[in-house]
Order: C-alpha cells, then sequence, then structure tokens
C-alpha cells in the first residue's frame, strides 16, 4: 500500500471515528436529497479563526461561533459545492449529539482531493 | 484649541440623541470592533476626531485663531444569513419545502449591506440638517461643517456575520480665541477716588464735598 493511501485511510478513519471526535451531521442537498448521520470531525472554535467579540453595552464580550466541519469525500452522496445552498445539521455541542442546529456555508468549501476530505465553513441560519 | 473637543463631544452627544435606539453611539473609544451574535441594535457609530489643519497666515495674538478639524465617522453594521426557520423546525416538512426555503434566504453580505446604507442615511441627515447646523452647540462655535468624503469597506466575516463599515469624513471650521494656560487676573487701579464724609468740621472744609486721593497699591 502507497503512502497516500496510507494517508487516506487513515483520514477516514480518524473522521469517522465514532468513539473519538467523530460527531454525526446530517446534509440536505439542494436536490433534496437527505444524507443522514454522517460522521465527520466538528471544530467548533479556534482561538484565531472561529470565534469573534465585541463588547456590548455593559462591556461584556458576546462570542460568535464558526463551526467549521470535516468529511471524508468517500463517505458523501453528493459532494457540496461552490454557490449551492446546503441544509447542514450539526450537534449544537459535542456532548449532545442529537440536539442539531441548522447551518449552511456562504464561503466555498475547501476540497482536498489527494487526501480525500472536504471543509466547510458552516455559518447558523436565523430567523428572517 | 479647546472647541475642538467640545465639537466632538457635542455631535455624539447629538447623534445619540437622535439615535432612536437604531443605532449605537459608541463616541471617542477608537478600538476594533467586530460583529456580534445576539446583541438587538448591531449596527453603532464612533466618533473620532482625527486631526486639523490651521488656516495660515493667522496671527494667534491678535484675533480669533481659525482652523479646520477632520472628523471621522466610522459606521458598523453586522447582520447574519437569514431564513425562514419555522420551514426548517418543522418535522412535518418535505425536504423540497427545506430546500425552497434556503433559496429565499439572504446573504449575510447583503443585509449588512442594506443596514449599513441605512444607517448612513440617517446619520447623515441628522448632522447635515439646517437645523442641527451648530452640531447642538452655539452657531459662533464653529463656522461650518460639511461631508466632503465617504468610503465604504470591504465586509468581514467573523463566524456567523458579516460586518461592513462605512467611514465618513466631516470638515469643520473652527474659530477660536487663544485665552491662554494661566488665567489673567484683573489689575488694581493706580488711584483710588474715596468721597469721606467727616464728623466735625474743624478742617474748615464742607464734608459734603470732601474728596481724598489716596495712591494705589
Amino acid at each position: 500500500m502507497g503512502t497516500m493511501a496510507t494517508i487516506r485511510r487513515q483520514n477516514r478513519r480518524i473522521l469517522n471515528n465514532t468513539k473519538g471526535f467523530g460527531l454525526p451531521i446530517d446534509l440536505l442537498s439542494p436536490d433534496a436529497e437527505e444524507q443522514k448521520d454522517v460522521y465527520c470531525r466538528v471544530v467548533y472554535s479556534t482561538w484565531e479563526t472561529s470565534y469573534s467579540s465585541r463588547q456590548d453595552e455593559n462591556d461584556q464580550d458576546i462570542l460568535t461561533q464558526n463551526p467549521i466541519v470535516t468529511i471524508n469525500i468517500e463517505d458523501l452522496d453528493r459532494v457540496p459545492q461552490d454557490g449551492e445552498k446546503w441544509l447542514i445539521k450539526i450537534p449544537q455541542s459535542p456532548l449532545t449529539p442529537d440536539e442539531k442546529i441548522d447551518c449552511t456555508f456562504e464561503r466555498p468549501p475547501e476540497r482536498n482531493d489527494s487526501i480525500g476530505y472536504v471543509k466547510i465553513y458552516l455559518v447558523k441560519l436565523t430567523q428572517s | 484649541m479647546r472647541k475642538y473637543k467640545q465639537i466632538v463631544d457635542s455631535m455624539i452627544q447629538l447623534l445619540g440623541d437622535n439615535a432612536n435606539d437604531q443605532f449605537r453611539v459608541i463616541g471617542y473609544r477608537n478600538q476594533g470592533i467586530r460583529s456580534e451574535s445576539n446583541f438587538d441594535v448591531n449596527r453603532s457609530v464612533q466618533v473620532v476626531c482625527l486631526g486639523g489643519k490651521v488656516i495660515p497666515g493667522q496671527s494667534p495674538t491678535r484675533g480669533p485663531f481659525t482652523y479646520d478639524i477632520r472628523v471621522l465617522l466610522k459606521i458598523y453594521a453586522s447582520e447574519q444569513s437569514k431564513v425562514d426557520l419555522t420551514v426548517l423546525n418543522n418535522p412535518n416538512s418535505t425536504a423540497q419545502q427545506i430546500i425552497n426555503a434556503l433559496d429565499a434566504k439572504t446573504s449575510a453580505e447583503y443585509e449588512a449591506n442594506e443596514s449599513a446604507e441605512e444607517i448612513f442615511d440617517l446619520i447623515f441627515s441628522i448632522l447635515l440638517d439646517k437645523r442641527n447646523y451648530g452640531l447642538g452647540l452655539e452657531e459662533e462655535v464653529l463656522n461650518g461643517r460639511s461631508l466632503i468624503e465617504w468610503e465604504k469597506l470591504n465586509p468581514l466575516e467573523y463566524g456567523q456575520n458579516v460586518l461592513i463599515c462605512i467611514n465618513a469624513y466631516i470638515n469643520i471650521q473652527v474659530e477660536e480665541l487663544v485665552s491662554g494656560v494661566t488665567p489673567v487676573e484683573a489689575v488694581s487701579p493706580i488711584f483710588n477716588v474715596e468721597t469721606e464724609i467727616h464728623d466735625s468740621d474743624d478742617t474748615g472744609i464742607d464734608p459734603s464735598i470732601a474728596v481724598v486721593i489716596t495712591g494705589g497699591n
């Protein structure tokens, strides 16, 4: 087995690890195809890119979440593309995988075909 | 040069009084502003005096001292993508209905842009209203004010929010008298002229017209 194949296999094993960092998400594609419980890696925050703060009137910091999901391409029936409107439901927190929040993406997903994953920067949907 | 501070404070007060919960006036705190997730009024404006320019050829020791100050208004608006969540959260919604709701989703950048334009129009209307010619002060404090330039900066993405900033520059002409650092004390006159009424008339002078001249200091 070549090195790249090993990396791909390990990548898939990490992302699908149900006992580790893997979390189940649901995807709804623009052609109304639903895919449930796709195990992937969900990062809720990093200090540099995922949180932002400002001071409100009470001088308290308000944080915003910027979840990032990394999904193995082989686990997807259809890979999200730039400009498409997907509904992606992710667990509200790693501790409550059954309580999901509605998200979508506006930035183009980062697709890595050599290792075989797609990274999606999500935004939470709010009521119009 | 104290009037420019007075003018900036008055502008902050004027904007705050007319905000009507449409935006928030931050004032002089020129610090990093980012978006927020659950703040009701996610629009704000900062008023910052960037500096001034003295009109050449003046003598500050004689007459008023005239200069222009440049005030920056930083208008921030942040918004999120909006969609009809009732459709998404309804368990009876079909996949096609959810997709249709997503198709109607507004872009966060569009929402933020609309919000920033609206708030800019509001601030423009407040500050350049003829009734506010003095920017909340007596008209003698400033000689004139005009919006000279504005620019819209690129949208910034912070989490689920998109932030748009509009910078508007206002030029204000100020006329000021130089009073000096220490207060000036009144100088006593050299001569004090007093009228004294004497009890007795042994001097031979009619008391009703007696005048005594004393030395000053």
